[in-house]
């Protein structure tokens, strides 16, 4: 953010982004589950990784709490399980992302970004379902995950270089560059 | 494509060959499957015991998680969750892998050798 204040512009942009990734976060819950614990497609993370690159770091955090605490009142409701993983998952993927962005910008591709992305979502929610079990053999399932990850990380890192090249011909939205 | 991609692409690539190292030569017959439910051990079986079809029921938080134990694998066939994604994960052969019942808090795993729990830990 530019400024100190929150401007009304920004605020709009921001809701706009929330409400697109917790939409994208809800029909994620309405497919069928894939059977491993915590793999999910992450259409979310699209919304995520777009603002990241394109607006900036703080907006992104508030985009992927906001979908996190909205897609779940939606869904599964605020203290479930599935709350949780999302929450963490997207935290953890978030600051990955946005530490490769601001860092190695020039070293790493949009569609590698989103694969760490991806797999740290995955990681963090394995995390959190080996403390909810109390169980740490729940990390062998993380090979499995990856399968899942790596494709859908691609997918999502394609999605949002599309994206971000779209919208940065919209004047006002690419306040990045 | 980038340098960094690269360096992604060849962690990944690693991984991947861990994992199918882990899931494809790490079989063993001289297993013990084991039941949890929130962290505690409830039960536990022998992996291998030929003809053996035997179903039983794993008390859960949410509700019973009934388990079908066979002759070196072992599967959940029904479940008190939402989302039966232990179901869904199908058999359990060896000690790769796990079934992980979230809302019901039970965890199935197979460890390599007869009962050393707490030596794992």
């Amino acid at each position: 953010m530019k400024d100190k204040a929150v401007t009304a512009r920004q605020l709009v942009l921001i809701s706009l982004l929330v409400t697109m990734a917790s939409i994208l976060h809800i029909i994620e819950g309405l497919l069928p589950a894939i059977p491993i614990p915590g793999a999910r497609l992450g259409l979310a993370n699209i919304i995520t990784l777009t603002t990241i690159v394109s607006i900036g770091y703080g907006e992104g955090l508030a985009v992927t709490i906001g979908r996190s605490v909205l897609g779940s009142l939606f869904g599964p409701g605020i203290i479930s399980i599935g709350f949780a993983m999302s929450l963490v998952g997207g935290l953890l993927s978030w600051a990955i992302m946005s530490f490769a962005h601001k860092f190695c910008k020039i070293f790493f591709s949009i569609i590698s970004i989103s694969l760490m992305g991806s797999i740290s979502h995955n990681f963090a929610q394995l995390v959190v379902a080996s403390f909810l079990v109390e169980e740490i053999a729940i990390f062998k399932l993380f090979p499995m995950l990856m399968i899942f990850a790596v494709p859908t990380g691609i997918m999502v890192g394609l999605v949002s270089r599309y994206l971000i090249q779209a919208l940065g011909k919209i004047p006002h939205f690419n306040s990045r560059s | 494509m980038k340098r960094g991609d690269i360096i992604v692409l060849i962690v990944l690539l690693v991984i991947l060959l861990a994992g199918v190292y882990f899931y494809f030569f790490h079989q063993n017959s001289q297993g013990t499957i084991v039941i949890q439910v929130d962290g505690k051990t409830t039960s536990s079986f022998p992996l291998c015991q030929e003809g053996r079809d035997e179903v039983i029921d794993v008390h859960g938080i949410n509700g019973i998680t009934t388990v079908l134990l066979q002759d070196g694998k072992v599967r959940v066939i029904e479940s008190a969750c939402p989302d039966k994604i232990c179901v869904g994960s199908g058999w359990l052969r060896s000690s790769a892998g796990a079934i992980v019942c979230l809302p019901n808090r039970v965890v199935i795993k197979i460890l390599d050798y007869e009962d050393k729990d707490i030596d794992l830990r």
